[in-house]
């Protein structure tokens, strides 16, 4: 129990005190308010989830463009290298003029591009013989332009052959010749991409050996591109054309042949026939 | 304190109030020229350990603790001995000798008015009694808390709350006898 006076308490209590000033009492007040507001750099916060939540999508969204970018080199280095096949006994026939068909990409070539990026699947120009055909030889993306690259480098080895004239009166033909619709493909590949496909090149080569194309509309086998014919398609062609009573165009593709392949041993039956060429010129 | 240390600003207001004249008293009666000095930073100490601040004992023993150690680091940046802070004068017969007010009540009467000669006692005794007195005037809290809050034992309180008492009384007794 405390000890208390209560006359010394009462007078205690009665006498004149000082007490703090109001300033005194704001000043106290006030930085006790600021010791517990929020503090200034929670306004601050309150941007850090919408800014990392914007740049998380801005970051995602770039690594997805870059992989499907580099998606179909990586696919063709994951590939096992195409085998040599020749299908010597598909049919094939000229296309009209080489530019032509150096910008109509094969169906195996259509295959990676649909596989490698996303776009309408190239199935009704998907010939037969290309689908049982065993591991067709995979082919870059975007084929219009990879084949002019593909010529380029191409032309470094073989000499450049002349443009193809096709001859006067056979629109009948050149419309069974015409070019499938082919899927969309980049318009114009900028320096990566076409470094990418001049890569590619010899896997392109190798595809369009192997796969034949057919015309979309008859059905009849239609000449791969002649830098990807090898010497014996172009013999064998050149014969069915023979055959076929087409001796003009036989003979066109003979001397194409010799263009391209000038030491390439001729059989004997087209040596006659160039023979005689040469003598009628 | 409590809803205070959760970010309650409002706690603390009522906080403030309720404290802040009993403990301006408390330390204008003994550093009279620095107690609005004194005083804020006593508040700032409890701002500044509101984190800290656990239910150990009653908010008025936890708030005059923080303020006798203030104190005690003014008067000692003072140059105040150390032993007339912290040692009873009262234990020492010495120190019973009538101070310099009690012998001289008519000069005091002269000077104040009635309802300041308690002060005027106030002042005159000895630090510690007169802290102990103002503890138990201003906080109202028991002897154990004034004891937990002075930093010393109960008895010690005890005995310099009942030399306080005398000293004062007989300060007043003095005033009245030479008034009369």
């Amino acid at each position: 129990m405390i000890e208390r006076d209560p006359q010394l308490s009462e007078a205690y209590r009665d006498a004149d005190h000082p007490a703090p000033s109001p300033v005194l009492d704001a000043a106290i007040l006030d930085a006790a308010r600021r010791a517990v507001a929020p503090p200034r750099r929670r306004r601050w916060f309150a941007w850090a989830t919408p800014l990392a939540t914007t740049a998380v999508l801005v970051l995602g969204l770039s690594m997805l463009l870059r992989i499907r970018e580099e998606a179909p080199e990586n696919l063709r280095e994951a590939l096992p290298p195409p085998p040599a096949i020749r299908t010597e006994s598909a049919p094939a026939a000229l296309p009209d003029t080489p530019a032509e068909a150096d910008a109509q990409p094969t169906p195996a070539a259509k295959a990676i591009d649909t596989a490698g990026l996303p776009g309408p699947a190239g199935g009704a120009t998907q010939p037969a013989g290309a689908r049982s055909a065993p591991g067709p030889a995979p082919a870059p993306a975007s084929l219009t332009p990879a084949a002019a690259s593909s010529e380029d480098a191409a032309a470094q080895v073989v000499p450049e052959p002349r443009p193809f004239q096709a001859p006067v009166g056979s629109a009948p033909q050149r419309e069974t010749l015409r070019p499938a619709p082919s899927a969309p493909v980049a318009a114009s590949p900028g320096p990566k991409q076409a470094d990418r496909l001049e890569r590619a090149v010899p896997a392109a080569d190798m595809a369009r050996e192997a796969a034949p194309v057919f015309s979309q509309s008859r059905g009849q086998p239609k000449a791969a591109s002649p830098a990807a014919e090898s010497p014996e398609q172009r013999v064998e062609t050149i014969r069915q054309l023979l055959r076929q009573g087409r001796s003009e165009e036989a003979k066109m593709a003979l001397e194409e042949l010799r263009r391209r392949y000038p030491a390439f041993d001729l059989p004997e039956d087209l040596r006659a026939i160039r023979r005689e060429n040469s003598s009628g010129h | 304190m409590l809803a205070y240390r959760n970010g309650d600003a409002a706690a603390f207001e009522a906080l403030y109030g309720r404290w802040r004249g009993r403990l301006y008293r408390y330390l204008a009666h003994q550093a009279r020229d620095e107690a609005d000095e004194l005083f804020q930073d006593v508040w700032m100490r409890v701002v500044g350990a509101r984190a800290h601040y656990e239910v150990a004992a009653k908010f008025s023993t936890w708030l005059f603790r923080i303020a006798h150690n203030r104190l005690m680091d003014h008067f000692r940046a003072r140059g105040r001995g150390i032993v007339e802070l912290v040692d009873d004068p009262e234990d020492d017969p010495a120190e019973r000798l009538p101070t310099q007010a009690e012998e001289a009540p008519p000069a005091l009467l002269e000077r104040r008015e009635a309802a300041r000669r308690i002060l005027d006692c106030l002042a005159a005794l000895p630090a510690p009694q007169r802290e102990t007195f103002l503890m138990a005037e201003e906080s109202g809290m028991t002897l154990e808390e004034i004891a937990k809050a002075a930093g010393v034992g109960r008895e010690t309180a005890k005995s310099r709350l009942r030399y306080a008492l005398d000293r004062l009384r007989r300060c007043l007794d003095g005033l009245r006898g030479t008034v009369n």
